[in-house]
């Protein structure tokens, strides 16, 4: 188990990480936040990349920090990935490999293994430059999953993907999450609809809330309506979307009060922006 | 440090790794040969061999750090290189081999200078302490200013200064011998003195290396 | 634009490393500018302060080109280009206003370095205005326009090539032009014969002659040619920048990428005609070399003329170089089949004409030149028509440097003009004086031993001299002196000469007072010290040059100029003058270094004259052995035979 206690983190007098506590068991978790909501940095001291001013991150009971063996168990892919552009597919993820500490013997192996779950195979010999900005994407993946690592953590995975390589994403996620604490930060509520155990909701440095996605979902319930355009809508009224329906426009509303007289069912985005709006 | 680490990273340079091999192999050995042509015998070539020999190899041993650190430090997604290896984020395990692959080229270089030279043993441990020089001051601004590029531009005007501008304060700071033959007392006075000062560069650069994501 | 210039400029101060880079490049160049200043009050002279500011144009050089570089290379990486090419002339404004910022940034750094000159300037209250606005000049050219160029160059880089030959063009660049690239054509010359000084030199666009003593006549390099290749580089990048950033459908802009290649293509050619230049490297076509090789074969010949010269009509155009047209007039006792001229070599005879304006053969040999008489009758008149220059004796825009010495227009006979062993020049001076009349058209205000009028120098003389740049004429007492105004020299001596030369009169009584007020000073720039033979100590029936005004070097000047110029007793004549002016130094060299240094045989063996026959004899004899130009004996034959009553 990865446990988050009471974590503080500041650039200089900027605090970006005020007192964040979160435990994650083997699962998929969402880490949702606006921009700038601390996401990133969490993440980073996730994989101690940044120092952390007070609290501490364990795993297994363990001090992370004190563990120099964690980072062989972690794997991480950032927000940008696209290193080393003029080796092979295969060189670049020997690279990491060997950053790993990955047995020479078994080298080999579990880089094609990785490139089997990408679907990059085909591209072991290709430069990585030559490659699509997608195909660099699932090759950062590769680089992330290689060695096995039982924490896998995805800064903005799907960021620029088009729909094609965002479905893919999440069928290799539903290949290797076994026994797995993965950790997805995104700010794309769908992406982590379909296929995250739990979701973690950031804001200004915050936990705001953390939960399963049932119970992300029954922050909304009772919330959501559904009105005819042109309703008169209280301004503590969050408007969701607006939609034809029947040939008329209707606006997707989230309201602590009841609005109108159409209630609907709700979803995590709604569950996501009661808990981010206060509603 | 792995030495299949340092492949990949060389591999990774295509052509441009050969560039320092040029000038240790082909450029001075050429330029050396017109320098005892021009002088007449070997003998008296020597200052000039020297001279110039100190004004490309120092520089040069920046070479591969600079183009393997563009990774490191403003690679996309260089933050990976910094938290999945274990040996933690400070770079000397990888500048360290990158210099001393460098080195035993200077050496090949060295060695084949003591056919014709003596004294050649006292030049090649002032070139290396100059290289360590180059690397370490290099290592340190590469982390300050976060460009190794721009790092690479300071050692440059830092060798010109010193070289080729006549200055009391370029003097009192230049590593070279500009001309002046090496002898014992050198290594043991100036180069021992510099050789402090590169492990205070090397000292700094690890702390700033350090803090690069802290 | 202006917002964009404003958040680009921002852009600039955040990014750590260009900040960082600029403060480092901000601290080395105003510690070194600071020291300089600190120097300034030891050696007090503001050309020199300003000869080494100038060095840091290397400094400027590489700076732009690599923060010019890693400055828009981040709009190419970042994808800002992509976004910016579909709006219109997105990706040129983008350009553009980052190109003002570091427009901004040159011009402050530049104004940076002018500003210590100027302090230089004031402080040492040169009290030039001709020097300010060279000091202007300089930092146009070689911080300024250096920089900009260092910019083109990155910005260039940053658009058309990826990152790691990027970085190699650079590096590449920067040593190639920078002075550690210096020494390999050199090498490459002398040690395999092969020149690749042409193919390196239009890369040279940083300020030459730096690390050489200064030339204060002259001022710095900032000669034609270099403006031209500066622009040559700079309008070709900037093509080549404009062409990659200009949307097809904008015709302006496709014009202005035609006009720049044109404006590049003629400072091109331009570059290529460079004219007199001085540039002192090791290029065999340079202030050294060019001499030093070519006389090291034996070309050099001696031949005296058959006839003699009455007088020169000269018509001179000094621009990027010298341009001659000028009339001889000979007297020959009877009709000569050919006419035998002593002419530096590297001025080009375009025609030889006769009298009547008919083209006359001719045959150039190195610095002789023999023109072929095509009648039976005597020529009378001879016009040559010629253009050239000599590395060491300049004559262009900027300097004028043409000591009558010097063979810069056609003298009689076949003369030696160089001395190997010494790689110097050997002054020619004519005995007798003769008429010149000569025009002189050029942009600067030049001074001759000769009367001037305006741009006209007449009189009769052994030769003409003319000198301009940075020299200005003095009324010293009675004498003219002509000071070099960037290396100014104390003349009180030259008011008391008459009384320094009182001693010696027993042996030049020809000199009064009158010959001396009438003699023209001319202040030697170290070119001329350096590059002529005794270090330039010339002296001529009414002028002198002098690098010093220091009572030993005037007073040698002025006996001298009684003693007829004979190369060959120049051995003796040393030993003389080195006796009367300095006898103490003379008689306290060790009596082991005068009997076994070869240098000394001559001091020795006149010492040992003066022991048995007496000084007062000696002296006296050896002066008359000096004055006398048919005594033809060598100078080691005279010491050897010299007896009382028998010299």
């Amino acid at each position: 188990m990865l446990e988050v206690i009471n974590l503080d983190k500041a650039f200089k007098k900027k605090e970006v990480l005020k007192n964040v506590s979160i435990s994650l068991k083997p699962g998929v978790y969402g880490l949702l936040g606006s921009n700038g909501a601390g996401k990133t940095t969490l993440i980073r001291c996730l994989v101690k990349l940044y120092h952390i001013n007070k609290g501490q991150i364990q795993y297994n009971g363990v001090d992370v920090i004190k563990n120099s063996a964690f980072t062989e168990n972690v794997g991480y892919l950032p927000q940008k990935f696209g290193l080393f552009k003029e080796l092979t597919v295969y060189d670049n993820l020997q690279y990491f490999g060997v950053l790993k500490k990955i047995p020479k013997g078994s080298m080999e192996a579990s880089i094609k293994a990785c490139l089997e779950i990408v679907n990059l195979k085909d591209k072991i010999n290709d430069r990585v430059s030559t490659l699509s900005g997608g195909m660099i994407r699932r090759l950062g993946i590769a680089q992330a999953l290689l060695g096995e690592p039982e924490i896998i953590i995805f800064d903005e995975p799907t960021a620029g993907l088009d729909p094609e390589e965002r479905l893919r994403f999440k069928n290799i996620l539903s290949t290797i999450k076994e026994n797995k604490i993965i950790v997805i930060s995104t700010h794309i509520v769908e992406d982590v609809e379909a296929c995250c155990d739990g979701l973690i909701i950031m804001n200004e440095g915050t936990i705001l809330k953390e939960g399963s996605c049932g119970e992300i979902i029954a922050m909304a319930e009772g919330k959501v309506f559904e009105v005819k355009e042109g309703t008169y809508i209280n301004p503590s009224c969050y408007i969701q979307k607006s939609y034809l329906k029947n040939g008329e426009r209707v606006l997707r509303i989230l309201s602590g009060k009841p609005v109108g007289d159409k209630q609907l069912e709700p979803t995590i985005e709604d569950g996501y922006m009661c808990i981010m709006k206060g509603i | 440090m792995n030495i299949r680490l340092l492949y990949l990273s060389f591999k990774n340079l295509k052509i441009y790794y050969f560039i320092p091999l040029f000038f240790l192999y082909i450029f001075l050995p050429v330029l050396n040969f017109g320098m005892v042509s021009m002088s007449g015998n070997i003998e008296n070539s020597y200052i000039l061999v020297f001279r110039e020999a100190e004004k490309y190899i120092p520089l040069l041993s920046f070479w591969w750090i600079t183009l393997i650190f563009k990774e490191y430090i403003s690679g996309d997604g260089n933050e990976v290189l910094y938290c999945i290896d274990s040996s933690g984020k400070v770079k000397l395990s990888l500048i360290a081999p990158i210099f001393l692959w460098y080195i035993i080229h200077v050496g090949v270089l060295f060695l084949g200078y003591s056919i014709f030279w003596d004294n050649v043993l006292l030049e090649f441990i002032k070139t290396v302490l100059q290289c360590f020089f180059f690397v370490s001051l290099g290592y340190m601004l590469m982390y300050i200013s976060e460009s190794p590029i721009i790092s690479f531009m300071l050692l440059l005007i830092y060798e010109l200064l010193t070289i080729f501008i006549n200055s009391d304060i370029a003097n009192y700071i230049s590593i070279f011998e500009n001309g002046n033959r090496i002898t014992m007392n050198a290594i043991a006075t100036k180069y021992l003195g510099f050789l402090l000062l590169s492990i205070a560069f090397l000292v700094i650069g690890v702390y700033k290396n350090k803090r690069f994501y802290y | 634009m202006n917002t964009l210039i404003k958040n680009n400029l921002k852009l600039f101060f955040k990014n750590k490393y260009l900040l960082s880079g600029f403060i480092i490049f901000f601290i080395i160049i105003n510690t070194y500018l600071i020291e300089g200043l600190y120097k300034l009050s030891i050696h007090r002279d503001a050309f020199y302060y300003l000869q080494i500011s100038q060095k840091l144009s290397m400094v400027y050089f590489i700076f732009f080109i690599f923060i010019s570089y890693e400055y828009l290379v981040k709009s190419k990486n970042d994808f800002i280009l992509e976004s910016l090419s579909i709006m219109d002339k997105g990706k040129l404004k983008l350009y553009f206003s980052k190109f003002v910022v570091l427009l901004a940034i040159m011009v402050t750094v530049t104004l940076n370095i002018m500003l210590y000159d100027y302090i230089a300037y004031f402080a040492m209250n040169v009290q030039a205005l001709s020097f300010a606005y060279h000091i202007f000049l300089n930092n146009i050219l070689n911080i300024f326009l250096v920089s900009f160029l260092g910019s083109c160059i990155g910005t260039m880089i940053s658009l058309y090539v990826r990152r790691f030959p990027a970085y190699l063009l650079m590096i590449l660049s920067a040593i190639l032009i920078s002075p550690i690239f210096e020494f390999v054509p050199f090498v490459l010359f002398m040690g395999f014969g092969k020149n690749i000084y042409p193919f390196r030199e239009i890369f040279n666009i940083l300020p030459p002659n730096l690390n050489w003593a200064e030339e204060a006549l002259y001022g710095l390099s900032i000669e034609a040619y270099r403006w031209n290749l500066v622009i040559f580089w700079i309008c070709l990048l900037s093509s080549a920048v404009l062409l990659k950033l200009r949307t097809k459908k904008h015709k302006l802009q496709s014009l202005v990428c035609i006009l720049l290649v044109m404006v590049s293509i003629v400072n091109f050619y331009l570059y290529t005609n460079p004219g007199s230049i001085v540039k002192k490297d090791y290029n065999p076509k340079g202030y050294t070399p060019f001499d030093e090789l070519y006389y090291t074969n034996d070309v050099q010949k001696e031949e005296n003329a058959d006839f003699s010269i009455t007088a020169y009509n000269m018509a001179l155009v000094i621009d990027r170089q010298l341009h001659n047209d000028v009339k001889i007039q000979l007297n020959e006792k009877a009709p000569l089949d050919s006419y035998k001229f002593t002419l530096y070599r590297n001025f080009e005879v375009k025609s030889i004409l006769d009298k009547e304006n008919k083209n006359m053969a001719f045959k150039r040999d190195g610095d002789y030149l023999e023109i072929f008489n095509p009648t039976s009758e005597k020529l009378e008149e001879i016009r040559i028509i010629y253009s050239g220059n000599s590395p060491v004796f300049y004559s262009n825009s900027q300097g004028v440097l043409l000591p009558g010495s010097f063979p810069y227009y056609p003298m009689e006979g076949y003369k030696r003009i160089y001395l190997k062993e010494q790689t110097v020049f050997i002054p020619i001076i004519r005995e007798e004086n003769i008429d010149f009349d000569v025009t002189v058209k050029s942009k600067l205000d030049l001074y001759s031993n000769l009367n001037k009028d305006k741009n006209n120098f007449s009189g009769k003389a052994q030769v003409a001299t003319l000198i301009g740049g940075f020299v200005e004429e003095k009324k010293v007492g009675d004498v003219a002196f002509y000071s070099l105004m960037l290396s100014e020299l104390d003349t009180g001596t030259i008011l008391q000469i008459d009384n320094l030369i009182k001693p010696y009169r027993y042996l030049v009584p020809e000199i009064d007072t009158a010959s001396i007020t009438h003699k023209k000073v001319f202040q030697a720039p170290h070119t001329f010290s350096s590059r002529v033979l005794e270090n330039g100590l010339i002296s001529f029936n009414d002028h002198i040059f002098v690098y010093s005004l220091d009572e030993k070097t005037l007073i040698y000047t002025y006996l001298q100029s009684t003693v007829p110029q004979n190369f060959a007793k120049n051995k003796i004549k040393t030993v003389l003058f080195d006796y009367i002016l300095d006898k103490d130094r003379f008689l306290n060299i060790p009596k082991e270094q005068l009997e076994n240094f070869k240098p000394y045989e001559f001091h020795n063996m006149f010492l040992k004259k003066i022991d048995d026959l007496g000084e007062d004899y000696v002296i006296r004899a050896t002066f008359d052995y000096l004055k006398d130009k048919n005594d033809k004996r060598e100078p080691i034959a005279f010491i050897e035979n010299l007896n009382t009553g028998g010299h």
